[in-house]
């Protein structure tokens, strides 16, 4: 068993940039204290997904999704629903928030891509993979997908994530299956904070985060979802 | 070199105080991990100081700390980060500032910590009982059944279940799980003696370290991911070794149980006896469960001088000869007990002195080889053990497989070298030289003494458990106590003078063989004797050296014995 | 701590005792020449105008709501013995009536899948029971019932003499698993737990990785 480093592309990114230019030169890129550039995986539902390099903190998410360098708009002309701005463990972010930065209140479309700010506003750039949802979409589907994913890839060495996961992943797929109760969201929400901060690794919190801020931000589409489905028959019963 | 530790002055213990429940108290900085290391003093080990218990499953003293459960999780106070001074935060009145930890991310929300893997730090208080360590345990232990079968009255762990357990002291009674559970695996031959139930396990990975790092077999994982995580062997290679049964005592529910065991009684039907093991040597310390004079199973019972909390199998399985039922259980020869002992002493006494060899087998107790010897001083008798050997192995077997050669060589029945008299003794009843010949638990014909030559003895006296070649040409046949039966001390190779309690009552008319040795030496050497296990231990470690060295007495024993110079 | 209890004061009248008795005199005569039926065991003794006493055993006493009968063991719908051998009945039994022989790693295959044991012998000495019900209150499995008619599938035929514990000895009053699953009848269980465990683990989902089938009656 030798050590094997796998280094990321956006690390070796990083490297040919400080090399080039050296160090110094490569911190004055970026915004104080977020210095240097990063990979934007740009994915879901836009017109141009692809990857981007970015200055870190010059660019809003507005521009990435909208501006015809970067995403060139959501797809099919919908609407925006919901923005993942760092991979999919890190929390949602719904179309029309507003937060505090500063003195003003910043739309979330005019949020700059960094690490601070995304942090500040509940967030986290993590690994830069943004993923863009239109209102075509339904959030409940979206999240089961999310869960379905973490289920499978939880290792099971800690009980809550390994529990949790898989626990949260059938509870969304019985949800998408004509089986939403009412009280799905609290039940949701009750499984994800058992999880959070209490596991081995961060996966628990890379399983939960996406669940607690899903049904936090689309709590109505959550409890709405048993009252809109059809097929009732294919739901699993407790 | 043992003698010189004892009495140098204990190492002074540093100490250090936290707080558990808003208590002060005083606990060693430095504990013992599993290999006997002194490591930091964990949040768990000072709970137990502190008298508050935090429930686990993955840990254990004696097994590398895994921290995968998640059962001790506790809520914490620390102090806080060292400020540009490098000092730590106080309150106004100069005391350490002591913060409640939170979620780095969430700070609404308390964080616990795991007791098992957490060291303390000083001013650190530990929230044994809060609400929030609370509701820490209710979700694990919510996570953990969420799949679990429920099998209770079906699994042979009910009643001595951590999963009950903990569930009725530290669980919810109602659970919101509405989906289907997994499923897994049952009924899974691991190996010979092992059966997996892998839907009650709650993966802890107890069996899998003490397979790993105790027993040195490598033979256990973990197969799938997440939820379905399972306990395996390597594809159909049998879970195999001579600590199997272990991982059986190990594993906190029902996954692993005995076959050995298997529906065979419900554990709180079983009275529980401290004895030892007599497979071998080593003297591995065990508990008897057993029910109206039936025994249902050995247990190892932790003592760290001996074996620390583990036993093997071959030992853990061998007590099924003591229902057999060929048991010797009534005295042939005389008309019963009183006139055997009369007629024996009678023709003891009328032995001429020299003529009379007595062999005490070495799994005989200390205390009726003792009385052997007694009358072989008086009747100036040869005596010796007869030897047994078997395979040994680096962890408890020991090759030895009598558990008490040591205490036949400190009483002075057998030398060194045991069975070495017996030629001697064969050449003396072929010469005629040797008319009598008392036997203890050992079958002298598989030890040169033929049948042949039993034939020729004028008495033949022997005391056994079982029938074999012996006792089949015995004139007196006296049916003795398996050591489950009666109470007494074995000495094991390392010298560890160790007692055991009786759980059965002998077959028929059989008696502890100390009980009518006593009257016997009595009656032959004029001697007063105790009628009590206790007297005669005392009375025997007053004349033994090696035992009185240590002053040693019954009470002084304890449950874990004492070790003698051997 | 001791109460001290008033006497009642009895008149003259109650003291000469003689009243109470003829009244006494008069409620035996008055069943003696009764033509009413007793309500306790009309529906049984149509015919019988005249009734003083019950020809018992022909003639059977019904018994009343409620009433507790003997121990027995039940069967589910599918004729299989529904109890594990748990043995908490046996631990909960104050007098130890019960006694139940562990079927060990050999014994007979449950009869119900999935519940992998059942006891080889129960037996229930009714000459040390005391009918407190325990037994049923304490069974995980519904598997024992001091019942007359509480479940359906109870058997009126088998079970009508459920008061009328016989024997000519003291071995015939400890009866064994047969003849307590025979009286016990049948048990409706809607639930069916053993079986639903196995039918949910069918329908599940493959297990992800197909461990070799080991199983130890193989
Ligand atoms: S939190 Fe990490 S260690 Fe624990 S089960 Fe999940 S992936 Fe495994
Ligand atoms: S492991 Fe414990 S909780 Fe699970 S079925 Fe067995 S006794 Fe019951
Ligand atoms: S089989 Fe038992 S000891 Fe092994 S991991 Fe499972 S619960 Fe723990
Ligand atoms: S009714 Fe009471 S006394 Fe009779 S068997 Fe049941 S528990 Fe025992
Ligand atoms: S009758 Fe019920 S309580 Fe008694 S052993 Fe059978 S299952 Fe257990
Ligand atoms: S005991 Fe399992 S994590 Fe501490």
């Amino acid at each position: 068993m030798c050590p094997t480093i796998v280094n990321n592309v956006e690390t070796l990114c990083n490297v040919k940039h400080i090399v080039e230019m050296g160090a110094e030169q490569y911190t004055k890129l970026g915004t104080p204290n977020n210095t240097g550039t990063r990979l934007i995986s740009l994915s879901g539902d836009v017109k141009q997904p692809g990857y981007f390099e970015i200055e870190t903190g010059k660019v809003t998410l507005g521009e990435l999704i909208y501006d015809e360098n970067f995403g060139g708009g959501v797809r099919d002309g919908n609407g925006l629903q919901a923005i993942i701005p760092g991979g999919s463990s890190s929390k949602v972010l719904r179309a029309g928030e507003t937060f505090p930065i500063g003195e003003d209140e910043v739309d979330l479309l005019d949020v700059p891509y960094d690490f601070d700010t995304l942090m500040k506003i509940g967030t986290m750039s993590g690994s830069g993979a943004i993923i863009v949802i239109d209102d075509s979409r339904n959030i409940v589907e979206c999240l089961a997908n999310l869960a379905e994913f973490y289920a499978h890839e939880s290792c099971g060495q800690c009980t809550p994530c390994r529990e949790g996961s898989l626990w949260m992943n059938k509870a969304l797929h019985r949800m998408t299956h004509g089986g939403a109760r009412t009280e799905d969201a609290e039940y949701l929400l009750h499984i994800a904070q058992n999880i959070q901060g209490r596991t081995v690794c961060a996966f628990g919190e890379a399983c939960s985060w996406p669940v607690l801020s899903f049904v936090n931000k689309f709590k109505h589409e959550f409890e709405a979802k048993s009252l809109n489905t059809t097929d009732k028959e294919t739901a699993s019963t407790p | 070199m043992a003698e010189e530790t004892q009495t140098e002055a204990p190492a002074v213990v540093e100490t250090m105080v936290v707080k558990v429940d808003g208590r002060e108290v005083e606990v060693p900085k430095l504990t013992e991990d599993w290999q006997g290391n002194l490591v930091p003093t964990t949040v768990l080990q000072a709970c137990k100081h502190a008298g508050n218990e935090i429930p686990h499953y993955c840990y254990h003293p004696k097994l590398p700390v895994a921290g995968n459960c998640r059962m001790c999780l506790v809520h914490v106070g620390m102090p806080g980060r060292l400020g540009p001074d490098g000092k730590p935060p106080t309150n106004e009145d100069g005391s350490l500032k002591i913060d409640p930890m939170v979620l780095p991310y969430e700070r609404q929300t308390p964080k616990g910590v795991i007791g098992c893997a957490t060291n303390l730090v000083p001013g650190m208080e530990i929230y044994a009982s809060s609400p929030e360590t609370k509701q820490m345990r209710e979700a694990v232990l919510e996570s953990l059944l969420i799949n679990h079968p429920l099998d209770c009255p079906i699994c042979d762990q009910a009643g001595e279940c951590k999963l009950q357990e903990y569930s009725s002291e530290h669980g919810q009674s109602e659970s919101s799980f509405a989906e289907y559970k997994v499923h897994k695996p049952k009924k899974v031959n691991l190996g010979p003696r092992i059966i997996l139930d892998a839907e009650r396990c709650v993966l802890c990975t107890r069996c899998i370290r003490f397979s790993r790092d105790i027993a040195d077999d490598d033979a256990l994982g973990i197969v799938n991911r997440g939820s379905y995580n399972t306990i395996s062997t390597f594809l159909d290679t049998p879970f195999d070794n001579n600590y199997t049964l272990n991982t059986v005592d190990l594993c906190p529910v029902g996954a692993l149980t005995s076959k050995d065991f298997r529906f065979q009684m419900r554990v709180w039907f079983l009275k529980e006896t401290r004895s030892l093991c007599s497979s071998c040597g080593t003297g591995c310390n065990t508990l008897i469960g057993s029910r109206e004079n039936t025994m249902y199973r050995y247990e190892p019972r932790e003592n760290n001088a001996v074996n620390g909390p583990w036993m093997c199998d071959s030992g853990r399985l061998n007590y099924k000869w003591i229902g057999r039922e060929d048991r010797l259980s009534e005295v042939t020869g005389a008309s019963g007990w009183a006139t055997a002992i009369i007629e024996i002493s009678a023709k003891l006494e009328e032995a001429q002195p020299g003529s009379v060899a007595i062999i005490g087998g070495a799994r005989q107790t200390n205390e009726e080889l003792y009385l052997l010897k007694k009358l072989a001083n008086k009747l100036e008798a040869i005596t010796d053990s007869a030897p047994r050997s078997g395979q040994g192995d680096n962890l408890l077997c020991c090759p030895d497989k009598n558990p008490n050669s040591a205490g036949s060589r400190l009483i002075g029945i057998a030398n060194e070298d045991l069975g070495s008299r017996f030629a001697e003794i064969a050449q003396g009843i072929e010469a005629g030289t040797i008319t009598s010949l008392i036997v203890f638990g050992d079958d002298v014909t598989k030890h040169g003494i033929d049948e042949t030559l039993l034939d020729k003895l004028d008495l033949l006296v022997v005391s056994d458990i079982l029938p074999n070649a012996t006792t089949s040409k015995a004139h007196y046949l006296l049916p003795g106590c398996a050591h489950t039966e009666k109470r007494g001390t074995f000495t094991s190779v390392k010298g560890q003078v160790q007692k055991f309690m009786k759980a059965l009552d002998g077959p028929g008319n059989a008696r502890p063989e100390w009980e009518f040795l006593h009257e016997l030496a009595e009656n032959t050497t004029g001697q007063n004797g105790f009628s009590t296990i206790e007297g005669l231990f005392n009375q025997m470690a007053e004349e033994v050296e090696a035992f009185k060295d240590k002053e040693l007495t019954w009470a002084s024993l304890g449950n874990e014995g004492v070790t003698v110079e051997i | 701590m001791a109460k001290e209890v008033q006497r009642v004061k009895l008149s003259l009248w109650e003291r000469l005792f003689f009243p109470t008795l003829i009244n006494g005199f008069k409620v035996t005569l008055g069943h003696f020449l009764s033509f009413k039926k007793s309500k306790v065991y009309e529906h049984k003794n149509k015919t019988n105008k005249f009734k003083t006493t019950l020809n018992y055993p022909e003639e059977l006493w019904s018994v009343p709501e409620g009433f507790r009968g003997a121990p027995y063991l039940v069967n589910d719908q599918d004729g299989s013995t529904k109890c594990v051998s748990c043995q908490l009945c046996e631990f909960v039994c104050p007098p130890k009536a019960i006694r139940i022989t562990p079927p060990g790693i050999d014994g007979e295959d449950a009869h119900r899948e999935g519940a992998e044991k059942m006891p080889e012998d129960f037996e229930i000495n009714m000459l040390r029971c005391i009918f407190c019900g325990f037994c049923e209150e304490v069974c995980p499995e519904q598997a024992i019932f001091l019942a007359k008619d509480y479940y359906e599938g109870y058997n009126e035929k088998l079970m009508n003499r459920d008061y009328a514990l016989t024997g000519s000895n003291r071995e015939e009053m400890v009866f064994h698993k047969d003849k307590l699953l025979e009286r016990g009848g049948t048990h409706h269980d809607r639930i069916k737990k053993w079986e639903k465990k196995t039918q949910d683990a069918k329908e599940q989902e493959s297990f992800p990785v197909t461990m070799a089938e080991k199983n130890i009656n193989d």
